[in-house]
């Protein structure tokens, strides 16, 4: 038997004690509920990407310019198409800037249409230096070998590069530099990228408008992963894939400089690209500085809706703030997308435990 | 048979003046140091046949003992090697690292003159950590078996090497990995892992000869050989050759044609000189070196004018294309003896 030697008061919250208690322990609970849904992003980051995206829902729009390019026959042509594209959107200040344009340059493959056409480089080339580029560079991080030089040869480039008196930068075995990851979603906290990259004021993306068996599609966006240098990342560049596809493009977009788009969608690739495909030809330059909405567009063009997520990089891009996907917050400059949209028949669709081969 | 020592002189001088001041060697002249680089730099510069014999007060004495310590410093305590000083996770360049201290404990004159204590150990590690850490995990599912064997026609059981660690295997680090391992050691030759890597790149080889990435088909299709996997996978077969390699199969015979062609029609000055080290690995005919040496003229643009396109050696400075890897190869090339390969 216990016997009580003085008297004890039981304490009783007030109402407004509990109310601040359970507050408390709301804003507790949801702060440590958001700190794990956030993850590997963070809280500030998870914040400052919904912070974009709630902006961007007040009038934000982006502008991509589409027009007709018949062939690649003409340089001269294609410069005036790309001129008139360039001037038509928001395009990026040039004078004075070192510009690095990448194109994409994987393979020779007879009768297969796989690297950026020569004629399309050279047009941008000429563009850059109307516009008063302190240094025009072309540079590629081939994935497939360790030596370009043929490639440049076999594709047409050498020719354009000799002609044009313009240096190219193989990215693959360029002095490498640490740059910090601006991304966060592969769980890297650096890249080490090519000094070349590292040190470009605008970076030019110019892709072949293709598919490609992983991510959908190879667009302004997927291709600079051609960036990353091979003796880090390795041939090819796998090491990326398996740390996700997605993150590590819409990371790379984010850490590097300041890019534009100019895609060579005059003979693009369905089917399983990007080496085996079938030529199909789009008679097409897409320009922009959003590579998201860039990408978003090229997606319409081959036929796709980028919102069912075939080609997922664009839609997270989208959703991190990137830039923008929807079909009505992008101002088509040029010809109307619908007077050049395509059924472009999609790659085949390959598991994910099988991104490492 | 022509001598070519002068060009394997200028070669080595070469090397001698394009020493990083940190005592590395990058792939261009002025470049950053890299442990590849500088692991054939040494290779080139270490032969045998020279070495040994230069005094202390020798400049490429002076280049190997610092290009020595940038390596031996270079090493991680797991075993392997970054790609660069600063690169704090090992990866590939592990392999040439390993193959170049295999060829400085082989040669006794060698080590005399330029080795440590400390580097039969450090091999070991190295080895260690190729085996543990550069060797691609094993599949444990029998359906991405499956799935890799129908769309990439390859049978995943065997493991090759990779770029980093834990991932996929690929011909280039496999074919050095295996130098790594097997070179002047035929108890690691005839072992399960090396001769699992062996098998790798035999049902790695493209259908109709030759190597490139790693996958010979891609969905139904064949992916087409490239010149630098095939050279490396060539070099990597020669050092595990053995009697039985001859006769079962022309995957061999296939290799050395494919490579020939790649060689005789390439404007890249790297792709011929790295091709012409290999074949001359199964094939002693100094025809590819006077092509190495004097480069090549093509007819070049539209126009199809007369061009020199793979510059081939250097007059003045005895290098090619201004890089100290490719004259490293250059002159493993040219050297008289194979020193660094040494054959099953």
């Amino acid at each position: 038997m216990t016997i009580r030697t003085s008297t004890r008061k039981r304490k009783i919250l007030s109402r407004r004690q509990f109310t601040r208690l359970m507050l408390t322990g709301a804003i507790g609970g949801t702060a440590v509920v958001a700190e794990f849904a956030s993850r590997p992003l963070g809280l500030v980051k998870w914040f400052g990407i919904n912070f974009r995206r709630i902006s961007r829902g007040f009038g934000q729009s982006s502008q991509v310019a589409i027009v007709n390019a018949p062939s690649y026959d003409n340089v001269s042509e294609i410069l005036t198409q790309l001129r008139t594209a360039w001037e038509s959107v928001d395009s990026p200040e040039v004078a004075g800037k070192r510009v690095v344009l990448k194109p994409n340059i994987i393979y020779n493959i007879p009768g297969r249409v796989i690297n950026t056409h020569p004629a399309v480089i050279e047009a941008a080339i000429l563009l850059m230096r109307e516009k008063q580029a302190k240094e025009v560079i072309v540079a590629e991080g081939t994935a497939y070998q360790r030596d370009i030089i043929d490639l440049l040869y076999q594709s047409g480039i050498q020719d354009v590069l000799e002609r044009n008196s313009v240096a190219f930068v193989d990215l693959n075995h360029d002095d490498i530099v640490k740059v910090k990851n601006k991304g966060g979603y592969s769980g890297r906290e650096n890249h080490w990228l090519p000094r070349t990259i590292a040190q470009a004021d605008l970076l030019v993306s110019m892709p072949k408008l293709k598919t490609h068996h992983w991510a959908g599609a190879t667009l302004s966006m997927k291709n600079m992963y051609g960036t990353v240098p091979g003796l880090k990342y390795g041939w090819p560049k796998n090491a990326l894939h398996v740390t996700g596809i997605e993150a590590n493009i819409v990371e790379l977009y984010e850490t590097l400089a300041p890019q534009v788009a100019i895609v060579d969608g005059i003979i693009g690739m369905e089917e399983d690209g990007p080496l085996f495909g079938r030529a199909k030809s789009t008679q097409v330059l897409v320009v922009g500085r959003d590579l998201v909405a860039v990408d978003a567009t090229c997606a319409r063009i081959m036929g796709f809706e980028p919102s069912d997520k075939v080609i997922k990089h664009i839609w997270y891009g989208n959703w991190l703030g990137q830039g923008i996907m929807s079909r009505d917050k992008i101002i088509i400059k040029g010809v109307p997308l619908e007077s050049v949209r395509q059924n472009y028949v999609p790659p085949p669709s390959l598991d994910d435990d099988l991104k490492r081969y | 048979m022509p001598s070519y020592d002068k060009n394997l002189q200028s070669a080595l001088d070469f090397l001698i003046l394009s020493q990083n001041i940190d005592g590395g060697w990058g792939y261009h002249r002025d470049g950053m140091s890299y442990t590849e680089p500088t692991a054939f730099s040494l290779l080139a510069l270490l032969n045998p046949a020279i070495a040994p014999k230069l005094s202390a007060s020798d400049p490429r004495y002076t280049a190997i003992q610092k290009g020595l310590g940038w390596l031996r410093q270079g090493q991680h305590p797991d075993g392997g090697w970054g790609v660069f000083r600063e690169d704090e996770v090992s990866a590939w360049m592990t392999y040439p690292a390993t193959w170049l201290l295999n060829v400085l404990l082989r040669f006794p004159e060698l080590f005399t003159a330029y080795g440590r204590p400390e580097d039969a150990n450090a091999r070991e590690r190295a080895q260690q950590w190729i085996i543990n850490r550069g060797r691609e995990p094993a599949i444990d599912s029998s359906a991405v078996f499956n799935e890799v064997r129908k769309l990439f026609k390859i049978d995943s059981n065997l493991r090759g090497w990779s770029w980093g660690t834990q991932e996929a295997g690929w011909v280039i680090p496999t074919s050095l990995a295996l130098v790594a391992l097997a070179y002047n050691n035929s108890a690691t030759t005839n072992s399960e892992i090396v001769k699992n890597g062996k098998d790798y790149l035999r049902d790695r080889a493209c259908p109709d000869g030759g190597w490139n990435v790693g996958n010979p088909w891609m969905l139904d299709k064949q992916l087409p050989p490239t010149p630098d996997a095939t050279s490396f996978a060539l070099l990597g077969w020669r050092v595990l050759l053995n009697a039985s390699d001859f006769g079962t199969t022309d995957q061999l015979q296939k290799a050395i044609g494919v490579l020939t062609d790649f060689v005789r029609n390439s404007n890249s000055d790297q792709t011929i000189v790295l091709g012409t080290l290999a074949l001359r690995l199964f094939d002693e005919s100094t025809a590819s070196l006077d092509a190495m040496i004097k480069g090549v003229t093509r007819p070049f643009g539209p126009e199809k004018v007369q061009k020199k396109t793979a510059k081939g050696q250097d007059v003045i400075t005895g290098g090619w294309v201004n890089s100290p890897y490719t004259t490293a190869f250059a002159a493993l090339a040219l050297s008289e003896t194979r020193y660094y390969i040494q054959p099953a």
